[in-house]
């Protein structure tokens, strides 16, 4: 129904003859070729593994039972990748507002879906039947041959069956996580060859539990058990393979049950939703978003004018507003938190309070992130006289995380405007300066952890539980511990920024000169902060956190002077 | 108010390989109304980001008044505003704040826009809703807030994206060319694009005709004037030889 392959691959054929007609046209089909090309993803490396596991398997120096645990390893992460594509696929409410506008059924839109997962996954049975065809012509046996195809497609449709019903039980599970362990574990496991290693144990019980656990693992005994020649492993293979393929089947039927967009939109709410305005209900607009470009459409109160008398009510009425709005004092947006940024508040000039307005911190008001570090500080407290007084660490770094504006801060004036595959920056269209945006966040994310001094003493000392260290090593440690929190802001600052430009992808020069300084940056980095850490001179560690303040900053400025000359757009790649 | 004299010299820009702009070349004086005309993808956008900072050119420079435009002259930045077809205003924001922030960030004494700002909202169906969330109203509403500001702080070089595709009503339409018939008047610059022939015609004391990234034609006020409204010289016969011309 949708993207019809072959009738769009004749319609391309047809275009292309059509510019070869005319020299203009060639022109300008040449002109936009870099518009043409299609951005490379990881998917398109895809035949790797299969090709890995084939020369493994034939050059014969691997042991197969190693590359068969590594498989079922793969075949299990996979799973999750699956799970998290259904996840995408059919519950993403922005993918499926594409088709809200379209003459489609909701059934049509499942077809086109089921369609797409279905071929996605099936290079996960491609990997098992290279597994299968390789071990097949490494040991000579025809039937180990004829049997691949049935082992490839009961690993696909097991694999398959369990993402369709991860979903079904937990549909908002980020799955996507759990590839960066899997991937920390596939990489300790091909460096772990001997059984001396201090991992192989674990590895092992690992490898024990996948063939236990995993339907992947029970199809896996089976071939072993019909390659060494007992033909009930053949049983098993085909009753299990059926049974995947069943499960395949229930579970797409149950998906289709389950697939509702409306209710994924929230259309199905009470009547009363029914008297607000569209645009209230069904926009999703917060108020830490900037509109954006279809999203503000919809019914709107009512405008235009009517008697006489009712507009000069108006106008009265507006008047009073204005006169309230206008003369406002700036800097609402950050004193009107609470009573911490008040204070904070008093400290910034007049035009920074004008850019605070703009520049909007947003998330829990300091007061109440410092309740929840109290909080925290009461368990480490509290934790320090049960038997495990070590676990008070934990506690004690939620204090800090919550005092702290570890990674910046919230504001919102980075948000984006995405305008079709562009997004820009709302802060590009007004007269706001890098430098003056960053002193200002900089400035008061510094006060911030000043005001903040207190809790972090405290978290600190209450951290370290049971070896409490006296008062004075617990302030220099604390003040070390904000020195590193100051250091990493012009970072935070810049990630902010660069989040709407194209900085990764404009001038040559500029990326190569941004790389070089990146990773000697990141090295000094941390040598600086290994310094910060271990050394017990006080003189070594504030000279070490005034270089690494003077470095991040001189990065910061360094970024501010690139975006000052326009060595980049402010133009970025959306995120979705 | 001080007029500013804009001036773009073999202003380029490219996007991986593509010349959006190519090499564009242009003197304006204050107190003109400039219609850019051209096909989708000309680089009718892409001129007005330029000119507002938000993409940096290749090569060339702008110069406003003689200085060179980059995006760290705040000084310049604040003589100008850029109003895309899609306004970036906060959703929770009334009207009313949204005019006084970007009045704070204009650097613009409030007191001074009160009276300003209530004619042009009554001027544009808008008292009702100035205290409304933007959230709330519709896409041509969302517009006018917009405008409202623009007028409001009426800077000197007024950088319009599709202001008649932007949603807005006909008392929007017609007090947009009011504005900016005013705002020329006093001595700022208007430029604006659009794929409406018949606007670009009519309203405008210069209409460049932008394709492939460059001007193909600049067309003064006498010139419009003089054309036939209809036949070969009309200038939507112009315009079709010279995209046959172009195409062929």
């Amino acid at each position: 129904m949708i993207a019809e392959r072959k009738v769009w691959k004749r319609w391309r054929s047809a275009v292309r003859r059509r510019i070869k007609t005319s020299v203009e046209l060639r022109r300008d089909y040449r002109r936009t070729r870099s518009q043409r090309k299609r951005s490379h993803t990881w998917g398109q490396l895809r035949f790797l593994p299969p090709l890995a596991l084939a020369i493994a398997l034939l050059s014969g120096e691997a042991p197969l039972s190693g590359i068969l645990n590594l498989l079922l390893f793969w075949t299990l992460m996979v799973t999750f990748l699956r799970a998290q594509f259904i996840v995408s696929s059919l519950h993403n409410p922005s993918l499926l507002s594409l088709f809200f506008g379209w003459p489609v059924t909701d059934g049509e839109v499942f077809a086109r879906q089921r369609k797409l997962i279905l071929q996605s996954s099936l290079w996960l049975g491609v990997d098992w039947l290279v597994f299968g065809l390789a071990l097949a012509f490494r040991t000579g046996d025809a039937g180990l041959a004829l049997l691949a195809p049935l082992l490839a497609i009961g690993q696909w449709a097991a694999a398959l069956a369990i993402a369709l019903w991860l979903v079904r039980a937990w549909p908002r599970f980020p799955y996507v996580w759990l590839t960066t362990p899997f991937g920390i574990v596939m990489v300790l496991a091909l460096r772990t060859h001997s059984p001396d290693d201090a991992l192989y144990p674990y590895l092992n019980a690992l490898w024990h539990g996948l063939y236990v656990a995993t339907p992947g693992g029970w199809l896996a005994q089976g071939w072993l058990n019909f390659s060494d020649g007992h033909p009930f492993g053949l049983t098993v293979i085909f009753g299990l393979s059926s049974a995947a393929v069943f499960a395949v089947h229930k579970g797409a039927q149950a998906a289709r049950a389950a697939f509702n967009p409306e209710k994924l939109f929230g259309y199905e709410e009470s009547p009363a939703t029914e008297n607000t305005p569209a645009s209230a209900s069904a926009t999703a607009v917060t108020s830490t978003t900037a509109i954006e470009s279809d999203s503000a459409a919809g019914p709107a109160p009512e405008s235009g004018r009517s008697d006489p008398a009712e507009t000069r009510a108006w106008l009265e009425d507006a008047r009073a507003h204005a006169s309230d709005v206008l003369p406002a004092p700036a800097g609402r947006a950050l004193s009107g938190l609470g009573p911490i940024e008040r204070a904070i508040s008093w400290f910034l000039t007049p035009r920074q309070r004008a850019l605070v307005d703009f520049m909007r911190p947003a998330g829990k008001p300091w007061l109440r992130r410092w309740q929840y570090a109290g909080v925290a500080l009461l368990a480490a407290f509290a934790l320090g006289f049960t038997s495990t007084p070590d676990a008070a660490a934990v506690p004690a770094l939620l204090a800090l995380a919550f005092s702290l504006p570890l990674l910046g801060g919230t504001w919102v004036g980075f948000v984006a405007l995405r305008i079709l595959q562009t997004q820009i920056g709302i802060s590009a269209y007004v007269p706001a300066g890098f430098g003056e945006i960053a002193r200002l966040v900089l400035k008061i994310n510094a006060l911030r952890c000043l005001a903040a001094l207190p809790l972090v003493l405290l978290a600190v000392h209450l951290g370290l539980a049971p070896d409490i260290p006296p008062p004075d090593r617990v302030l220099d440690m604390s003040l070390r511990l904000l020195g590193l929190v100051l250091a990493v802001q012009p970072i935070c600052i810049i990630g902010k920024f660069s989040s709407n430009t194209n900085d990764s992808s404009g001038r040559w020069y500029f990326m190569a000169a941004l790389l070089l300084l990146l990773v000697t940056a990141a090295l000094l980095f941390v040598m600086l902060t290994v310094i910060i850490v271990m050394t017990d001179s006080l003189w070594v560690a504030a000279g070490s956190l005034l270089g690494l303040n003077a470095l991040t900053h001189a990065f910061l400025a360094f970024y501010g002077l690139a975006w000052g000359r326009g060595w980049f757009d402010l133009i970025g790649k959306p995120k979705q | 108010m001080h007029a500013v004299k804009l001036e773009l010299s073999r202003l380029t820009k490219k996007y991986q390989g593509t010349r959006a702009l190519d090499e564009v070349s242009l003197v304006l004086e204050p107190g003109q109304i400039v219609a850019l005309i051209g096909l989708n993808g000309a680089g009718k956008t892409t001129l007005l980001r330029c000119l507002s900072g938000i993409v940096a050119p290749t090569g060339g420079q702008i110069l406003y008044d003689g200085a060179v435009f980059r995006r760290s002259r705040l000084d310049l930045r604040k003589r100008l505003m850029f109003l895309p077809d899609f306004p970036a205003i906060y959703a929770d924001m009334t009207p009313l704040q949204h005019v006084a922030l970007m009045a704070r960030l204009y650097e613009r004494d409030p007191a001074t826009l009160e009276e300003p700002l209530l004619r042009v909202l009554g001027e544009l169906d808008m008292l009702p809703l100035a205290e409304v969330p933007v959230a709330r109203l519709s896409r041509g509403q969302l517009y006018k807030v917009a405008l409202a500001a623009l007028v409001v702080i009426n800077p000197e070089l007024w950088l319009l994206d599709e202001p008649f595709a932007s949603g807005l009503d006909p008392q929007g339409l017609a007090m947009i060319k009011a504005y900016s018939r005013a705002a020329a008047k006093a001595g700022a610059t208007v430029i604006y694009t659009t794929q409406i022939l018949e606007i670009a015609e009519r309203f405008a004391d210069q209409l460049c005709v932008i394709d492939r990234g460059q001007f193909r034609q600049i067309y003064s006020r006498a010139d419009l004037l003089a054309m036939p409204p209809e036949g070969p010289d009309s200038l939507e016969a112009r315009l079709r030889q010279f995209r046959e011309v172009a195409s062929s």
